[in-house]
């Protein structure tokens, strides 16, 4: 059974319909990619999904929960969380307190074990871990963002644009842990204007225009599609 | 000598400004309105003190009183007239807000009428210390104050209710995402600064025991105007601003020749550093997203 099911969903930005209708599923254990041009709808698909943007229609079931009415903090107790577009780490508190924030809900005694394991994947962290967040280079702050995404111990991440304005070494340290936290049993879906790194991490992937699924298919599928070689892969 | 006397009334008022400027700039900061209605908070917190040590003749039973009943007004305020309006136009929610001062006032009129009434809750009287007349009340409202910010210091940095009020006042959207109710951050935030508005009442009635239904206005656009000085929206900058306008506000007392401008001058010194910083003393240039 689909761990997240989106079906039909139509989202307005005032009289603008943004989301025509679209459909699809992540499975469990799965890296799924939405991918697609500026405005095609990747982004209000994500704020939606996790209750940000209300949907107008279509429902999105979790689970087997319809959560579509839910408000965004009740969606994330059930066990999915978002690292959003630009990063959005906590810029006035310090990188030990943001990854605090990520376990804000967590009632368990291993946050202060799950905080080492976070600093032992990304190094730069611990040692930066007072310093204030809006301090930290981009990079940094996509590694802190993911790093308090993975304290709340989601069953599903989602990941948007993760890859956004980081160099290419960054670009790849940034794909690998993606791929890490999957293993590691984590669902993932993932909206990326970097076709080529996504596709080739992903399970299945959907291509996203104006507001419509156009194409769906495996990552392997999808690379080797000529529309999406034309539009998205530069070929 | 003097000078001295008068730096410790202005440090007292000061402080009475810093706390109702803290329920200002919190709200400000988390909620993103200006609560005009903050400053009646004070008056209702004078009233509620006045029956109270009418009926029962104890100051403490009075003063706990005022503080829940002013936390319980302010959550139900922000919970009737305020929750209703999120999303809407800030010129809704402000107009909103000055209705509810107007109402607040209206109410107490028409229950207490507009005679004014005396409190006097405790009579502490003044002492002589080292040559210095002071009074006592004075001394009592600095260290309260000083204990009240130190403790709302402590749990906005060490709390994970106080890094949740941090987060929401910077990123509503990223806060949701840690599942934290953005909506009960808020509730909290009215519950604080509602109490605090209750405590400075009892402190400004002690300083000038007159009691009117009006009595929240001048002390509320003050801490206004200091939480703007200090930066709106950051809590160290509402403290410094309320302190800077008291300590200006009796100076400014204490020279016969321009005493009658005192509260001329405070607005001044608010539009000087309004050009010269527009986001107050302490206030942070905020990156907005494009």
């Amino acid at each position: 059974m689909a761990l997240l099911e989106v079906k039909d969903l139509e989202v307005y930005y005032g009289v603008i319909r943004a989301l025509k209708g679209i459909s699809f599923e992540v499975n469990e254990g799965e890296i799924v990619t939405l991918i697609g041009a500026n405005g095609a709808g990747k982004t209000t698909t994500m704020q939606s999904v996790v209750g940000l943007i209300p949907a107008r229609a279509g429902h999105i079931i979790y689970d087997g929960k319809d959560i579509t009415k839910l408000p965004c903090h009740k969606i994330v107790h059930l066990g999915m969380t978002q690292v959003p577009e630009g990063r959005h780490v906590f810029q006035e508190l310090t990188v030990y307190e943001n990854l605090l924030m990520g376990a804000y809900m967590r009632k368990d005694g291993d946050i202060k074990k799950d905080i080492k394991g976070i600093y032992e994947r990304f190094h730069r962290l611990e040692e930066r871990k007072n310093q204030i967040a809006g301090t930290l280079s981009g990079g940094e702050q996509q590694m802190l963002a993911m790093g308090r995404a993975m304290m709340c111990k989601p069953k599903l991440l989602m990941l948007d644009e993760p890859s956004m304005g980081l160099s290419p070494l960054l670009v790849d340290e940034v794909f690998d842990i993606i791929k890490a936290f999957n293993k590691e049993g984590t669902t993932v879906l993932l909206v990326e204007q970097n076709a080529g790194k996504s596709l080739a991490i992903s399970d299945r992937a959907y291509v996203l225009e104006n507001g419509r699924i156009a194409l769906s298919g495996t990552g392997e599928e999808l690379m080797q599609s000529e529309e999406v070689k034309k539009a998205y892969l530069g070929g | 000598m003097d000078f001295i006397t008068t730096l410790i009334n202005g440090l007292s008022i000061g402080g009475i400004y810093a706390m109702i400027a803290l329920g200002y700039t919190m709200v400000y900061g988390i909620a993103k309105m200006l609560n005009f209605a903050h400053g009646d908070i004070i008056m209702v917190g004078g009233y509620t003190i006045y029956v109270f040590l009418n009926m029962t003749g104890h100051p403490a039973i009075a003063i706990i009183t005022a503080i829940i009943f002013c936390l319980i007004l302010g959550v139900t305020i922000e919970k009737v007239a305020y929750k209703p309006l999120r999303g809407a136009s800030p010129l809704a929610v402000l107009i909103t807000a000055i209705g509810v001062s107007y109402l607040l006032q209206s109410l107490a009129q028409i229950i207490f009428g507009s005679a004014p009434k005396m409190v006097t809750i405790f009579n502490f009287g003044t002492k002589n210390i080292g040559g210095l007349r002071i009074q006592i009340s004075t001394i009592v409202t600095l260290i309260a104050t000083i204990i009240v910010m130190i403790a709302l210091s402590l749990f906005v940095k060490f709390t994970k209710m106080g890094r949740a009020m941090i987060a929401t006042s910077e990123d509503k959207d990223a806060t949701q995402l840690m599942g934290i109710n953005v909506n009960g951050v808020i509730t909290v935030t009215f519950a604080i600064g509602s109490s605090l508005a209750a405590i400075a009442g009892l402190f400004y009635l002690m300083k000038s025991p007159s009691l009117t239904n009006t009595l929240g206005s001048m002390p509320g656009i003050k801490a206004f105007t200091a939480a703007v000085i200090g930066g709106i929206g950051s809590i160290p900058g509402a403290m410094l601003g309320g302190f800077l306008l008291g300590i200006v506000e009796c100076i400014s007392y204490s020279i016969p020749v321009i005493a009658p401008y005192t509260d001329a001058i405070e607005f001044l010194i608010l539009i000087v550093i309004l050009l010269v910083r527009p986001t107050g003393i302490l206030g942070k240039k905020r990156r907005e997203k494009v």
